[in-house]
Formats: C-alpha cells, structure tokens, sequence
C-alpha cells in the first residue's frame, strides 16, 4: 500500500525546547492510523507542523509524493490535507449550513470575477452543495440545527460539524486533533461512527488521540511517540506488550491485562 | 544639536502622556482612543484654575484632578457596563472613540473653537552645554522626571503599586490572591487621568495655547511611543517615548517641519508591522485576535 | 424646501455608498479600517485635478497638478484608478500581520501622514485651501438650470447608489462573499479548509477602495470644491456610525444608516437654536448626538438596525429558530 504521507527526519524546536526531533514516519492510504503518546509528546506540534500552522526547522514532509513543508496551510489544506481542532472552530455567525458550504468550495469558485460575471453558474454549484450538505448532515444528526448559527451549537454538536464540514471538503487525508477531548461518554460512540464514516468517504485518517479504547476500536496502524521521538509502531496488541511503550507511557494496568490474556 | 535639545523636551511630555497610556493598558487591555482627551481636559482644567486663581499650584492640581476625574468617569460609568455583558476588544475601542468625541465637543461648546490662551510667567533662554533650552523647558523637564520617579516609587514599594502590577502580569492570579482587581482597574484609570491631566497641563504650558482638539493630535504620538516601547510596559513606553521626541525633533532638522508627526506616525506603523510587541519584548507575539 | 430636501438626500446618498465601501472592508471582511475617508479625499482630488482646467498661471494661491479638462466619466475612471491602486498597495502592506484595532490604528496613521503630505506639497492639489471651482457633471451638455440640474444630479448619485448595491448584493451571496465572511468568524479554520485569508482581504480591501474613489468624484462633483478640512478623522467616526447604527455586514443597512445619520441626526439637529455667545454649539451637538447614539447601539443593539444576513435552507417542516432573532430568513436557498 502506497504511503500517502511521509515524514522524513522532522525536528520542530521551540525556544530551546525539542518539541519534536528528528522523527520520521509514514501513513499508508486508506487507513485510520492512530498516534498516541503521552503528554509533551509533540503530538499538537506535529499536527501543527505537517498542516503548515508552524514551520517545521528541519526535515522532509511528503504528502502525494509532493513536498509540503514550509508552505502555507491554505495551500496545504487545498491541497488535500486537512485537520482539526482541539478547540472547535466552527464559523460562529454563520449558519450549520452555511459552514458546510465554506467547506465545499474547494475549486476556485470563490473568487471575486466568477462572483461578479457568473452568477448563474455559481449558483447551480451552490445548489448542488446544498443537495449533498443536506445528505451530510443528516448522517452527523445536525440536519435540524441547519438554519442555526454555529455558535449555538453543543461542544457535541460543534465536534460533529467539524466531521460534517471534513465530508464536504472531500481531502485525501485528515489529521483529527483529539477528537474526543472532552466529548461526553454519551457522544463517544458518535465519534467514533464519525470517523470511521470518514474513513468510508476515501478519506485517509490519522487519529491523534489520549483515549486508547477509541485508538484501539478504530486503528489498524497505531504510532507511538515520546519526547518528540517515534518510540514504536505496531497494531494496538503489539504495543501493549513493547516495553518501550510501556515504560514511556501506557502502565501498569496495561501490562497487567496483557499479561493476564 | 539644537533638535535634540528641542527633542528631550517633546519626550518629556510625550513620555508623561504615553507612560499613563501604557499603566491602563497594562491593567486593562483597552487602547484607550479617548486618551488625548484627558490631556486636553487637563488643559483646560489648567485654564479654569488659572482664570479662578492665578496660582500655579491651584492651576496644576486643577489639571491633574480634573484628568482624573474624567478618566474615572469613564470607567466607571461607560466602560464597566460594557464589559459587564462581555463587550468585545473591538467594541471597546469604538466606545472609546465615541467617548473621545464627546468630551471632545463638550469641550468645545464650553470653551469655543478658538485657541484659548494659556500663559505663564516669561522666560529666557540660556545655553545648558550643547543645548538651548529656557526656563521653563527646564521645569518642564524637572517636572516630568520627578513625577516619573514619585510613579517608579509608587510602583514599586506601596501596596498598590503591587497590587497594579499583579493585575498587569497576571489578572486571575491576582484575584485569587485576593486583590480586589476591579478596585485596581478603577484606581489604575484614576492614576492614568492623573498624570495625562498633568501632561495636559504641561503641553498647555509649552504652546502657550489650548484647543479643543490639542489632546486629540498627539493621540497618535502617544500610541507610537507606547507600541515602541512595549505596550503594556511603562518603562519600555519611556525609553519609547525618547526615541519618538528625538526623532521628531531631530527630523525637523532635515525635513519640513509640518511633517514632524508624520515621522512618529511612520515610525508607529514600521513597529507595527515589523515589532509590533515592542522594541524590548522577549517574544514575540502577533496582534492576531 | 425642496431643494433643501434635494440636497440632504444627495448627501446621504453619496455617503450611503461611503458607507457600502467601509461595509465590505468591515462588514464583511472584518477589517476595522479608519483609512476608507482617506480614499474618499484622494478619488476627490483626483477628480477634480482630472476634470479642472489646467491651473492659472498667474495665481499663486491656486496650483495644482495636472488639469487635463476631462468629462465626468473620465474623471471617475481616474479616481477609481488611483484609490483602487493605493488601496491594494496599503492593503497589501498592513493586511499581512495586523488586525482589528491595530490594524484601525496604522490605518488612522496613514489618513494623517497622508492629511500632513497634502496639505505641506501644495503643488499637488494647493494644499490647506484645496482646490475649488469642480465643474457639475454632464451640465455643460445639458445646460440646466439650478433647481432642476439638482434634481438630476441626484438622480445621477441614486443611480450610482442603486448599480453599486446590486453588484455588492450578487457579490455578497456568491462563494467569494461567504468565504470571506468565514475568515472574518475564524480565519485560522479558514485557512485549515483551503483558504487564504490575505488574499480575501485584499480583494475586499480594494473593491472597497474603488468604490471610496467613486464617492469621492460624486462628493467633489457636489460640494464644487475640496479641501483638507473636508476629510478630518471625525467624518471617518460619521461613516462608522452610519454602519454600527444601521447594520454591520448589510448592504441595505449601510444604506438605511447613512439616511439615519444624515437625514434624521445631523439634519434633525439643524433646527437647534443658535446659542449666543458659542457659534460652535450647533455642530458640537450634533456631533455629540451621533456618538452618544452609537454608543446606545454599541450597547444594546451591536447588530444595527438591520442585523447581518444569511443562507437559509427553508424548509416547512424545519423547526429550528435562529438564535432568538425572528425573521433573519432573507434568501432560501431552496424551497422543499
């Protein structure tokens, strides 16, 4: 399976602080890979750097055979790869519906001649964003809310409209930014339907996650990373046993299951 | 030599007005677009005191403590009810606009358009070294240095002092440790009112004349001082507002003196776009909000 | 009466469409930018400087550049040409790192500089006293007396009103209108989603400054003469009044409190009686009315009068309200 991502030798300093040092590692396409590790770890700084929102000081990112680092993350996101939020980003005074749309101009149809000179045109593609946005919503269960300002929503609702607005941008690969960070145990399995309902779309996933339940029940690939290195990479299983991985991070209790079968 | 000579005095009052600005930044945050409105308030305090009496005291104490009169005032009365329901920064910044505006032509219906004059008692000049400076420069620097010592004590060894640069660093710290920071907030623009009535009073002294507008022109001078110097910081804003009444003066020298502003307005922008956290700031931050 | 009624609404109309180009800037693209008045003056000096005879010889008290006897249309190309030009190299400058207040403190900075390099070069457009002596639009084809070219003359600025709010209309709902709004909600999530937020804005911050120069030319076209006291900063304060008042990011709400600020407060203040012994007291109210009404709106109604618009998928069957607001719904999408 080709890699989609490739990361080569990437170091990432902050003010005398490694957040990231020299790691290097690959996402296959078309699968859900997880990253975890524990906190400091540079998992955020990773995100950030692949994305474009920091430049990285050193190494090589390839993402469909492309090298990405150092550009822009506008360019980046057209390009493909997109991500999410730790904190919800949603468009506040806009509509549901009209974040979906945001996410769905993904050709150019936003500059300001086709504005002026082609309205009809735009208009058509604009409804047939609506037709499909009514579809995606109504699978994250936020079709009633559609006509109400974003800022309204639930944390919940607005972590759902972030997988919503992902569906309609259509990238080839997104990086999820602790998705279930402060989601309520209700909302998990939602979540988790959500992404892999991403995964359904073609869309590759990188799953940065603390909750190892999620990474194991979604994950075929799982990356462990530490003091901004890659310690070990494996299936959940394999990892449960790598004592590299224990010491770093997933402890006793861990170890006890996997030693009592 | 003459420009910086003429320089240190424009820094002084620059560095009066500008240090105040930079206190109730530190404390709240909120560019204050009304800021040279205390200066002019303070003017003509100065003014109403000198019709009243013609006693210098009386004439400065009027200045400054009609500053701070208005400046508390507009805290207490317009800014709070704002920011009790969540106002935005931006927001903020237009109340103050409309504020400065107000006070503005309040000003101006009490005291008319034309320049009213302000004048103290002649003066000479005479040569300090190199430079060339009158009496009155003198005191005006004498002034704006003691004041600035009496704030540097204030600051660092009474309780208030403290207290403001505990709200300044780090306000939910400082609440938890139990400073009464809205205490703070309305003491720290009392203070800010204070010195900018002083200021008003010396820059009323230097012209010789006041307008109802003459706060309002160096608005910008004093913004470029303070982003220079760190907004936020009041002692970086002092060496900023050095730099700024240098320049201005030195300028002259060279270019137009009409243009003398604009040589601070320019220097503002090149900050803002290329140091915006100031000539001293160990980070650097972007005024992204 | 009615000419007096002719000329109040000429004025809120040129301002109306002021107001339209700050309304894109800050609006929609979020920019608080104190420098739209500032390009009002230049697409002013430039139309009178284009449209002017070239200036007397003989008169030291009158230079300016140029002089080149243009027609109307000529004039508002050139006007347009300028501010559009200025706007995209100011834009492109201070659009890159700065937003918000510090964006509308250079931006105020740059109105100043560009006050004090007018009024010092007065080759340019003869400095402090401004040029005068703007001839009336198509009137020396038309001829027509004074009650009546008026009355065209404000036909003339409605019909400008009316083309340049169905252009921001059709702009305002087309893809480059939402995206530009989203990067004014969150343009680092803008941004996340395949959107430069730079590029938005500049095109906003110079379809803005076009605009400013066609207001500029009507402006000068009206009053016959401009000069430096025409354009201080407090008129900018006007402009923002008119949008926090009648509504930020809507086009007809730009409209309605430019007529607000214009018809009702300075005009309604007219009627004051001169105070003796303060000749600056009428002026000073009104100014003092308009702040203290954008203060209650500030306070109590921050949306405007007509509060922002948006997509609205209706569907009968849809139950949903938007955020306590009645009635937000403008446009359907579709109907089911």
């Amino acid at each position: 399976m080709a890699a989609l991502l490739e990361i080569t030798g990437l170091s990432k300093n902050f003010g005398g602080v490694r957040a990231i040092s020299d790691l290097s590692f690959s996402v296959d396409e078309a699968s859900i890979t997880g990253l975890i590790g524990p906190n400091g770890a540079g998992k955020s700084t990773l995100i950030e750097t692949v994305t474009g929102f920091l430049k990285p000081d050193r190494g090589v990112i390839r993402f469909r055979s492309r090298e990405i680092q150092g550009m822009n993350p506008h360019r980046i996101s057209a390009f493909g790869l997109m991500r999410t939020f730790q904190l919800a980003h949603e468009f506040p005074a806009l509509t549901v519906m009209e974040n979906m749309l945001v996410a769905a101009i993904t050709d150019g149809r936003d500059s300001l001649w086709k504005a002026v000179l082609k309205p009809g045109v735009l208009k058509r593609a604009q409804d047939l964003d609506l037709v499909h946005a009514r579809e995606v919503l109504d699978t994250f269960g936020l079709l009633e809310l559609r006509n109400d300002l974003a800022r309204t929503l639930s944390g919940g609702q607005k972590r759902l409209l972030e997988f919503a607005r992902l569906v309609m941008a259509r990238p080839k690969m997104v990086m999820l930014d602790e998705p279930m960070a402060g989601i309520n145990p209700t909302m998990r399995a939602r979540i988790q339907d959500s992404v892999r309902s991403l995964a359904g779309h073609g869309i590759t996933v990188l799953l940065v996650e603390h909750n190892l339940d999620t990474v194991e029940a979604l994950c075929s690939t799982v990356v462990v990373m530490a003091a901004g290195q890659q310690i070990a990479s494996g299936t959940m299983e394999n990892l449960r046993t790598n004592r590299a991985v224990v010491d770093a991070y997933l402890g006793p209790g861990i170890v006890a299951r996997a030693a009592g079968g | 030599m003459h420009g910086i000579g003429f320089g240190l005095v424009t820094a002084s009052i620059i560095a009066l007005a500008s240090v105040a600005f930079s206190l109730q930044f530190s404390v709240t945050t909120t560019p204050n677009f009304a800021h040279g409105e205390l200066l002019t308030v303070g003017a003509y305090g100065a003014l109403v005191g000198q019709l009243l009496t013609h006693n210098i005291v009386v004439e400065i104490a009027a200045a400054m403590l009609s500053g701070a009169v208005v400046a508390s005032l507009l805290n207490f009365a317009i800014l709070q009810p704002f920011l009790r329901v969540g106002a935005k920064r931006l927001t903020i910044f237009l109340v103050t606009v409309a504020v400065g505006l107000i006070i503005q032509n309040l000003l101006l219906i009490a005291f008319g358009g034309a320049p009213s004059a302000y004048l103290l008692p002649a003066f000479e000049l005479h040569a300090v070294g190199p430079f060339l400076w009158t009496s009155l420069d003198e005191a005006i620097m004498a002034a704006t240095l003691l004041a600035l010592l009496l704030l540097h004590g204030m600051l660092r060894y009474t309780k208030f002092g403290k207290s403001l640069r505990a709200v300044s660093d780090n306000p939910q710290l400082a609440r938890v440790t139990g400073i009464n920071t809205p205490r703070v907030v309305q003491l720290t623009w009392a203070l800010d009112g204070l010195i900018a009535g002083f200021a008003g009073f010396v820059l009323a002294a230097y012209i010789g004349s006041i307008t109802p507008t003459v706060g309002f022109t160096f608005l910008v001078v004093i913004f470029a001082a303070s982003v220079i110097g760190g907004l936020g910081r009041p002692y970086g804003t002092l060496v900023g507002a050095l730099l700024i009444g240098l320049a201005m003066e030195v300028s002259a020298s060279y270019i137009p003196a009409s243009y003398k502003t604009s040589v601070a307005f320019g220097l503002l922008i090149v900050t803002l776009l290329f140091r915006p956290s100031g000539i001293f700031a160990t980070q650097i931050w972007k005024f992204s909000e | 009466m009615i000419d007096y009624l002719v000329s109040i609404t000429t004025l809120a109309v040129i301002f109306a469409i002021v107001a339209l180009a700050l309304n894109v800037r800050w609006g929609w693209a979020g920019e608080f930018d104190f420098f739209v008045y500032g390009l009002v003056a230049v697409g002013a000096y430039v139309y009178a400087v284009v449209t002017l005879p070239p200036a007397p010889k003989d008169d030291p008290g009158f230079i300016y550049m140029l002089g080149l006897s243009q027609p109307f249309p000529v004039g508002v190309l050139a006007a347009m040409s300028v501010t559009g030009l200025i706007s995209l190299v100011v834009g492109a400058i201070a659009l890159r790192h700065l937003r918000q207040v510090f964006f509308g403190i250079t931006t105020f900075s740059s109105v100043l500089i560009l006050t004090a390099v007018i009024s010092q070069e007065t080759r340019l457009f003869n400095g402090y006293n401004g040029v005068f002596g703007v001839a009336q639009p198509f009137n020396d084809i038309l001829q027509l007396p004074y009650h009546q070219y008026n009355l065209f003359f404000l036909g003339l600025c409605l019909v400008v009103l009316i083309v340049v709010y169905l252009l921001l209309e059709r702009i305002f709902w087309s893809p480059f209108g939402l995206v530009l709004r989203a990067i004014r909600e969150d343009e680092v999530a803008a941004a996340a989603f395949g959107k430069s937020p730079y590029t938005a804005r500049l095109k906003a911050y110079v379809l803005g400054g076009l605009i400013s120069g066609l207001a500029g030319s009507l402006l000068v076209s009206y009053l016959t003469a401009w000069n430096t006291d025409a354009w201080a900063p407090q008129e900018t304060v006007l402009i923002f009044a008119c949008i926090i008042i009648g509504g930020t990011a809507n086009s007809r709400g730009a409209i309605l409190g430019s007529f607000v600020v214009f018809g009702l407060i300075l005009e309604g203040t007219r009627f004051l009686p001169p105070i003796p012994g303060h000749p600056d007291a009428p002026s000073a109210i009104r100014a003092i009315a308009i702040a203290l009404v954008m203060l209650v709106f500030l306070r109590w109604r921050p949306q405007g009068l007509l509060p922002e618009r948006h997509l609205i998928d209706a569907d009968p069957s849809s139950t949903s309200r938007l955020d306590g607001i009645r009635n937000l719904i403008r446009r359907p999408l579709r109907r089911s």
